[in-house]
């Protein structure tokens, strides 16, 4: 028999964290976004609250969560904190914790995951260059074997907490010739490394709180002991990792979409309109009917990936699928909520034009919506 | 069919840019070679697990598993005699 309730504890969870996110994370949101300012004592209150370390394993001071749990966890901080650039950081943060737990050695598990749960260190993955974003492949950053470790060189952009990251997780190319599997391998950098530089944010549309930047590595030397995971495995990695980023991500979107629509209903059943709330208006319901079949289908496509991970099964098809129709479904659901909003819903003041902003990238990282439809044909045999 | 000719054939119609070119070498170097790239992966990995019945892990996903078709099949062949013997 198919159980789709939440668990007590998973109840509990979601219900603490959108008490703490109401109480302690929505004030100067306007004023950040207006400055770009990543707001680091917001940072460290969700740190305290234990938003950290999701998945890490409770002696390394995380909560030790399953994936299903965790999705229940960001979907809930989604919704209840109106600041999505910091849920972003939040969020790569955490993956970035998974990352080294699953395949970082004793040292770096000792080093790193920790303060990283305690959110006394902030993490960034370096993935995209300037000429490789959907073709991950043809990243082009080198990392050089030499006596000591390796010399890595090359550019990264784009990168989410860069700006501000202590520790790095790096994709390089270790042997050119192998392409895409055997060639590539990961990298812990650690930002008072002599030869990484933390580029200036840069000033985007949207998600204005969020971090995000260029990272030079100039002759940066690593050593042996700095290699996560095996020499080679860089796409299996990747692999694991970018499932995890299309569900957890996207869970903290849904909890947005959800913000929409309950917004929506509350404003449609206040605003009067030729004698009658305007929700009776069926162009009005239209849209919020949509919002609401999008919302619920778009958690079970979440929870379905969730639990194939958590069982490990592949989830490659599931956790594309649940992406590319969340982050699209919120799209359509934040132009919806302005439309139903009229002119109100124009201005700053009703926020709405903040999460529409937000939600606009939402379709771009993680890999694009077509790079999302090109994955689910292959995986149906086309 | 055995396991290798199988595998062989998908390769061949499938991830091959010309499937009526050379006919695929038991040895060819599929990842040298180009032939897999990393959607090539996914595809032959959602092949393999429903043709044979076998579940791969995404830490097998290394290269030593998939630089050839014979290293394909014989991690293929290793997984059905696990599981039969499980």
């Amino acid at each position: 028999m198919m159980d789709f309730s939440l668990t007590d504890a998973q109840r509990s969870i979601k219900n603490g964290i959108m008490e703490f996110a109401r109480k302690e994370l929505n004030c100067n949101l306007a004023e950040d976004d207006d400055n770009a300012r990543f707001p680091l004592e917001k940072w460290h209150k969700c740190a305290k609250m234990g938003l950290m370390g999701l998945c890490i394993e409770e002696k390394y001071g995380g909560q030790g969560f399953d994936l299903l749990t965790a999705v229940i966890a960001v979907e809930a901080l989604g919704y209840a904190c109106k600041d999505s650039g910091l849920v972003h950081s939040i969020i790569t943060h955490n993956l970035c914790g998974i990352q080294i737990s699953q395949f970082g050695n004793d040292f770096q598990k000792e080093r790193y995951l920790s303060t990283a749960s305690a959110g006394e260190i902030i993490c960034a993955q370096a993935i995209t260059e300037p000429d490789a974003g959907s073709d991950v492949s043809a990243i082009r950053t080198k990392a050089e074997k030499c006596s000591h470790g390796y010399i890595i060189n090359g550019n990264k952009t784009f990168i989410t907490n860069g700006p501000i990251a202590d520790v790095v997780l790096l994709m390089a190319v270790t042997d050119a010739r192998r392409k895409a599997l055997g060639g590539m391998s990961w990298f812990v950098v650690e930002k008072d490394n002599r030869g990484l530089k933390r580029c200036a944010p840069f000033n985007k549309m949207g998600l204005r709180t969020l971090q995000n930047g260029e990272l030079v590595f100039s002759e940066c030397t690593v050593s042996s002991n700095d290699l996560l995971g095996r020499e080679g495995h860089g796409m299996s990695i990747f692999n694991q990792g970018i499932q995890l980023e299309r569900t957890m991500l996207f869970a903290s979107h849904l909890g947005v979409l959800r913000r929409c629509l309950e917004g929506s209903i509350k404003y449609s059943k206040e605003r009067y309109q030729s004698g009658q709330p305007i929700g009776r208006f069926q162009l009005i319901a239209e849209k919020i009917s949509r919002m609401k079949m999008n919302y619920e289908l778009g958690q079970l496509m979440l929870f379905k990936a969730a639990w194939l991970i958590d069982n490990k099964q592949r989830a490659n098809l599931e956790s594309s699928i649940a992406k590319l129709f969340i982050s699209e479904s919120l799209k359509d659901a934040c132009l919806d909520t302005m439309q139903i909003h009229g002119a109100y819903g124009y201005t700053k003041e009703f926020e709405i034009e903040r999460d529409l902003r937000d939600s606009i990238a939402s379709t771009i990282y993680s890999g694009t919506s077509e790079i999302q439809k090109i994955i689910i044909s292959t995986l149906t045999g086309l | 069919m055995n396991v290798l000719e199988a595998l062989k054939q998908f390769i061949s119609s499938e991830l091959m840019p010309d499937p009526n070119g050379l006919s695929l070498e038991d040895n060819a170097a599929l990842i040298e070679e180009g032939i897999i790239d990393s959607l090539g992966i996914l595809k032959l990995l959602a092949f393999v697990e429903e043709r044979f019945s076998v579940c791969l892990s995404d830490d097998e996903l290394i290269p030593e598993n998939f630089e050839t078709p014979v290293a394909i099949s014989d991690l293929i062949q290793n997984k059905m005699n696990s599981s039969l013997v499980a």
